[in-house]
């Protein structure tokens, strides 16, 4: 007797599986987002208070002392586009990256798969950083700074594409992890160095062509001159490679989801 | 139901390698209800998660063709800052079942009245337990795991578990490990000692039982 009903065409069968994990993906994300911070409906809006006043702890700081900024006019802006790719990549990624070990108990449900804990942490970490910047740019608008760009497009992919580098990033840390256990605190001494050497505050002109060069491996700071060639066209020091930042987060994605197929007995023991 | 092929689980402690389950191959058939026997460290509750798909072999396949329960009446995946209801609605979501129906179940079951609105963590280990075994009975299973517990709270509530567990039994079957052996013998229908990294299975309970004894002389 089977309390399931399997349809016997493929098909049918792949799009039953694909709604069942829908299901399973939707209900973990509501328990993720009551259960982010404290145990209230509004816990998800409190959780998202963090990577907001964390990117205005940046932003007010750098704006009330730089009196004058290398490229264009305001400082409000210039500060803005270099942190927001930061905070949109950094937050998502240790986020992702705790996907398990937070919700570890929850793998004791057989129906519930590694898969299933990781995309419902991506979907609120997306909704998240949607959230995030949103509120960051109404803040902005509503103190008459001038930060609706020129090219509203090249901002919103650069916007979705830090996004998804952190996102990648954490699904990498997630199968990192359950190899090297303080991967945690490797990885974010690894990124404060990309925020460092992503010239959200500096612009790198006078820097050597070698510096340049080791500089280019930091796909933060090509997210930093994807966002600020929304405002101020072809500036950059050091050439934009949009296929790099692609490519780091789509090969990441890649890797991370292969290595939680290949290595799931490792990542179930975290 | 659960196949289980040229299974292969080790662990690694302090420098020591145990090997649990040493390329063990077997199946268990849908309408037989098996009870595993073994001495404590034998290794009996990581083949239950491995027939789960909670914990994964070193080497070998599972193939599983049933659905298969959590451990029976296991509380550790309710969350300790969600209410017993809140906890109740997630499970049903995540099977697909009418969160109302398993809700009235659970609460009818579980007798903690009011309680069914307070965070778990606040809940004694008694009403954890009743909310942990009435939802594992809300949720339809054709497999059910049960790892030592067949009941849980006073003598009447009890007395409810074994009913509600006979109505279940009759339509789904159970893969068990205890050492209590007259619940074995109650339950099962044919027994399986875990000894050594092997399996050795036996047409009835009884026998499992003879060289169980013997294993712990």
């Amino acid at each position: 007797m089977s309390f399931i009903e399997q349809s016997s065409q493929p098909t049918a069968r792949i799009l039953q599986a694909m709604k069942a994990q829908g299901r399973i993906v939707g209900a973990l994300m509501l328990r993720d987002m009551r259960t982010r911070f404290g145990r209230s409906q509004l816990s998800f809006l409190l959780a998202l208070f963090w990577p907001l006043s964390h990117m205005l702890s940046l932003f007010l700081p750098f704006v009330w002392f730089s009196k004058y900024v290398p490229l264009g006019g305001s400082p409000s802006v210039y500060i803005a586009t270099g942190i927001a790719p930061y905070i949109l990549c950094m937050y998502p990624a240790r986020m992702v990256s705790m996907a398990i070990t937070v919700n570890h108990p929850l793998l004791m449900f057989p129906i519930v798969k590694t898969t299933d804990l990781i995309l419902a942490r991506i979907a609120v970490e997306i909704l998240g950083a949607l959230v995030v910047i949103s509120i960051f740019v109404f803040l902005l608008v509503a103190f008459e700074v001038d930060i609706l760009p020129p090219d509203p497009a090249i901002a919103v992919s650069a916007i979705f594409m830090s996004i998804v580098l952190g996102v990648a990033l954490g699904v990498l840390n997630v199968v990192v992890v359950s190899i090297f256990k303080f991967w945690q605190f490797i990885f974010m001494a690894v990124m404060i160095v990309m925020w460092v050497t992503a010239g959200s505050t500096t612009v790198q002109f006078n820097y050597s062509e070698q510096t340049k060069y080791l500089l280019s491996f930091n796909p933060l700071l090509h997210l930093v001159t994807w966002m600020r060639s929304a405002y101020y066209g072809d500036y950059s020091a050091i050439p934009l490679s949009k296929a790099y930042v692609m490519g780091v987060s789509f090969g990441s994605l890649f890797l991370g989801f292969a290595g939680d197929r290949l290595l799931r007995g490792r990542v179930l023991l975290q | 139901m659960i196949h289980l092929k040229d299974i292969f689980k080790f662990y690694t402690s302090h420098g020591h390698t145990k090997i649990v389950l040493d390329h063990v191959s077997m199946d268990f058939r849908g309408g037989t209800n098996y009870g595993i026997l073994g001495i404590n460290g034998a290794g009996k509750s990581t083949l239950m998660r491995i027939m789960a798909g909670t914990e994964m072999p070193n080497g070998g396949k599972v193939r599983r063709t049933a659905r298969i329960s959590w451990p029976l009446g296991f509380a550790g995946g309710l969350h300790p800052k969600m209410t017993g209801r809140e906890n109740v609605q997630f499970v049903a979501r995540i099977y697909g079942h009418n969160a109302r129906q398993v809700l009235d179940f659970v609460e009818d079951f579980a007798e903690i009245g009011g309680y069914i609105d307070v965070p778990v963590g606040k809940y004694s280990s008694g009403m954890m337990q009743r909310l942990a075994f009435g939802l594992s009975m809300a949720i339809e299973f054709e497999v059910y795991l049960i790892d030592e517990v067949t009941a849980v709270g006073d003598i009447r509530f009890q007395r409810r578990c074994h009913e509600e567990f006979e109505r279940r039994r009759a339509r789904a079957d159970i893969i068990m490990v205890s050492h209590v052996i007259p619940t074995l013998t109650q339950y099962c229908d044919r027994g399986i000692v875990l000894a050594h990294g092997k399996l050795h299975t036996f047409s009835t309970v009884d026998d499992a039982i003879e060289l169980y004894k013997k294993l712990n002389e």
